[in-house]
């Protein structure tokens, strides 16, 4: 076997068994965070011991822990995630949903952040040690710094008079037109995808000047200049493809923030996506939903690493070692 | 004819979505297409009238589905029925009622009332569970004709109609067949598209999004002066008032109270009133906890009781927009209250009396000790529901507390997990001490004199406080059909928990809700705008002043 496809079978063995951890692990991981699905829901004016019960046996809470498991196994092997205790409605739609909001959202701020922020990396390590330089690093470090929350509030209390500062889509409006409904889900996305672009850009760029920077004290790049070839294509050609390993490792990791969405800008924004439903699903214990959300978002970004393992493989063959 | 109702229904939709399209343009003045826009940050994922406790989908349910009548205070006016009587005893109600006609063109008739009570009762001990109290000894309904219904209860029993009233009436041609059987369907039913005859039928549901309904032309009753409603879900709050103050709402509720003076300064009505929901200090009354059993001592209670500032937790956690607590069955719900039940004077050195009195000594630390431990106890507080203001109230108490050589250690988490604390391990009551909660009592005492019962112990309880005599009384009160003596009762069971305090209420808290310029007819209700009891809020909302 050559140590290529040793490396393979490593990294997608690695993904399997990642994936069957997960299915575990997310059954059991909630059920044992103290309080239950059931105490919140029976706190209401018709609460009694005898509502407990019934609810209990409703959701099936009232068999074995291993019971449940074993229903649970059975179910997802049928593909079915089962049945969100507080909207009533099967998982998978619910999921599905909440990922229909939450990906364009995301992947336009992340798009935004991986270019301007490579970019701006690719500038300051180009410039390393000049104004233009201390500006970017500083710029990036400082809004990389600033909470989440706190870029949110302020870009809602900027613009409020101008844009859309909550929910995915203008719920009192019913154009019927592909155009106008297109148009009005941009103008929502855009504070939302600004905040992710605005709280995470910083990262590419301080990892990108770092990558660029040491691939450029490297002798080839010092050949490269001697030989008078220019600058865009010294960067071009030799010193972004040799840095580009922890950059496109970085990007993978974000795969987690496109499918997984962000609570603190959902919630900021009233952002019915995927992040949002796993923090309501915690603290309504709505097992079946933080579930199947969670099983899903692992996944994708199980697969996402291991797309990112195999790209890397391509660029810097050296990596299977 | 079921394509000509698709037709109608299509017809329908897109004459109230031009309506609310136009709402929506800061340009258009908003409350001239009488389109009433609410924000709120309670959300609301699911219309199944039986299994939803949530406020938002209440109120909107309640706009849509036909009931017996809607409260007003500790009353209930006509909706549905127009007259009701009983007999002697209290045991049997006969209700005269309107007919109507069903959003999907069925008449509507009492039969549809005496199925939907028979339904709720029938599964009782599962799916509609919830809905136990509001139909509590109901023995049968039967619709002795189109228009009359008659309840039988098993045993009279006090305010039988606004218990009743709470129930919302659905259509038995709908329902039948997910109550067959164990009426397991009855709580797994989405009702994304219900079958209503309220004043308004459903356009849009977009789960913890947006409920957009339109007024229905068929109501049996008098049309509302809205054309539409919107209610839209935030999930925070400066979003939220931003949307207020640029005209993207024409409500909100509740105010964040930090937003109120911006919201005034943009010219928007703010209400501030007395509401229901309370705070409160909440004693483990477990015998089974050992670790600090001087928490059940009275005494100590008592001077608890002295050491907390409600003035200043009203003042600066509440921002003013609370009054110091006493009672349980709060000064709101009229009557209902005892007026002897007040709150303690707030005095450090009485405090320290008490306990020194009690034999709590002070050590040369400051701190007091009993059985050669040094008192200090972990306060389990719900952080996601108590909220920044609990915190703040929490810290004012331990600040005092120090004074009286008391030590309090916060314990935050999300309400879940704080339940769990506070009852378990296993219902056991064995290791909490002291929690801070709250809750929302109802305008009649009945459910939140419930909470202390013993059989609560393992359902409601948060105390594990069981007092036989006061459970003899909570029976005599809810049998009790005349309110003068069903009040001596009441009052009565307040003055035992004033003396054992399971719970020190320290505020009542306002509603805080507001509303844009060119609305008129905000009633201010004690359970708020979104009412689960009544449809009287948006009804008598009126665009113009």
């Amino acid at each position: 076997m050559t140590s290529r496809s040793r490396y393979l079978l490593g990294k997608i063995g690695i993904a399997v068994f990642g994936i069957f951890a997960t299915l575990t692990l997310n059954f059991f991981l909630f059920r044992v965070l103290p309080g239950d699905a059931i105490s919140s829901m029976a706190r209401v004016p018709g609460g009694s011991v005898e509502l407990k019960e019934a609810l209990m046996r409703q959701f099936g809470l009232d068999k074995p822990l291993w019971g449940q498991y074993l229903d649970y196994l059975v179910q997802l092997a049928q593909g079915n995630l089962g049945v969100s205790y507080s909207s009533l409605r099967p998982v998978t739609d619910e999921v599905l949903r909440a990922l229909g909001n939450t990906v364009p959202m995301t992947l336009l701020g992340i798009l935004i952040a991986i270019l301007v922020g490579v970019t701006s990396g690719i500038i300051a390590a180009w410039k390393h040690d000049t104004a233009i330089d201390n500006v970017i690093s500083n710029i990036a470090t400082v809004i990389y710094s600033a909470p989440t929350q706190w870029i949110a509030i302020m870009l809602v209390l900027a613009f409020a008079s101008y844009l859309p500062v909550s929910g995915a889509s203008d719920p009192f409006a019913f154009a019927n037109d592909i155009w106008s409904i297109l148009a009005d889900r941009v103008k929502h996305m855009i504070l939302p995808s600004l905040t992710l672009a605005l709280a995470t850009f910083g990262q590419y760029t301080l990892v990108t000047r770092s990558a660029v920077l040491a691939t450029l004290g490297e002798d080839y790049v010092s050949a490269a200049k001697a030989q008078g070839y220019p600058v865009s294509r010294v960067l071009a050609y030799q010193a972004l493809p040799n840095a580009l390993v922890p950059i496109v490792t970085l990007i993978a990791l974000s795969a987690g923030t496109v499918i997984g969405g962000s609570v603190v800008v959902e919630t900021a924004f009233s952002w019915p996506g995927i992040g949002r439903a796993m923090y309501d699903a915690i603290v309504q214990r709505d097992y079946p939903m933080l579930q199947g959300a969670l099983l899903v978002v692992t996944i994708v970004v199980i697969l996402v690493n291991l797309l990112a393992d195999l790209v890397n493989m391509k660029l810097d063959p050296r990596i299977v070692e | 004819m079921g394509y000509f109702n698709h037709i109608n229904r299509l017809r329908n939709i897109s004459a109230v979505a031009a309506v609310l399209a136009l709402g929506v343009s800061p340009a258009a003045a908003d409350a001239q297409n009488g389109v009433l826009r609410v924000g709120t940050s309670f959300s609301c994922s699911s219309l199944n009238p039986y299994t939803t406790t949530q406020s938002s989908c209440l109120a909107a349910l309640r706009l849509m589905y036909p009931s017996l009548g809607q409260a007003s205070g500790s009353e209930v006016l006509p909706d549905l029925a127009t007259s009701w009587s009983s007999d002697d005893k209290g045991a049997v109600w006969t209700f005269k009622l309107k007919t109507g006609q069903w959003s999907d063109g069925k008449p509507l008739t009492a039969k549809d009332a005496a199925f939907t009570f028979n339904m709720l009762l029938k599964h009782v001990n599962g799916p509609t569970a919830r809905r136990a109290r509001a139909i509590a000894n109901v023995e049968k309904a039967e619709a002795s004709d189109d228009q009359t219904l008659v309840i039988t209860f098993k045993q009279p029993t006090s305010n039988a109609v606004g218990r009743l009233a709470q129930i919302l009436i659905v259509p038995e041609h709908v329902w039948a067949p997910l109550a067959e059987g164990d009426g397991a369907k009855i709580a797994t039913f989405p009702n994304d598209e219900p079958v209503v005859a309220g004043p308004f039928k459903l356009s849009r549901f977009a789960a913890d999004q947006v409920i957009l309904l339109e007024a229905n032309g068929d109501y049996f009753g008098e049309a509302p002066a809205l054309k539409g409603v919107g209610i839209q879900f935030f999930t925070d709050s400066t979003s939220m008032v931003q949307a207020l103050i640029n005209k993207q709402l024409d409500l909100v509720t509740p105010l964040p109270v930090t937003s109120v003076e911006a919201a005034k300064k943009a010219g928007i009505t703010v209400a501030s009133y007395p509401g229901l929901r309370f705070h409160s200090w909440l004693f483990n009354s477990s015998e089974n906890q050992k670790a600090s059993p001087e928490i059940r001592d009275i005494k100590l209670r008592q001077a608890f009781a002295h050491a907390i500032d409600r003035k200043k937790i009203a003042e600066v956690a509440y921002l003013g927009f609370a009054t110091p607590g006493d009672s349980m069955v709060p000064k709101v719900t009229g009557d209902w209250s005892n007026p002897k039940v007040v709150p303690e004077k707030f005095d450090l050195d009485l405090a320290n009396k008490l306990l020194d009195e009690a034999g709590y000594a002070k050590g040369a630390d400051g701190w007091r000790t009993t059985n050669g431990r040094k008192m200090s106890y972990k306060v389990l507080i719900p952080t996601n529901v108590e909220g920044a203001e609990g915190l703040r109230a929490l810290e004012i108490v331990t600040a005092d507390f120090k004074q009286i050589g008391v030590e309090l250690v916060t314990e935050q988490s999300d309400n879940a997990t704080i339940a769990a604390a506070i009852t378990g391990p296993d219902n056991t009551f064995a290791d909490s001490t002291i929690a801070q909660w709250g809750w929302i009592p109802q305008m009649d005492p009945d459910f939140i004199l419930s909470v202390v019962l013993c059989s609560q112990i393992g359902g409601l309880s948060e105390t594990a406080y069981c007092n036989k005599d006061y459970d003899v009384l909570y029976d005599a009160q809810a049998k009790e059909v005349d309110p003068e003596k069903r009040k001596q009762t009441v009052w009565q069971m307040q003055e035992i928990l004033e003396r054992d305090r399971p719970y020190i209420v320290t505020v009542q808290q306002n509603n805080v809700e507001a509303y844009a310029p060119g609305w008129s007819g905000f009633i201010e209700n004690p359970i708020g705008f979104l009412d689960y009891t009544s449809n009287r809020p948006f009804m008598s909302m009126k665009p113009g002043n």
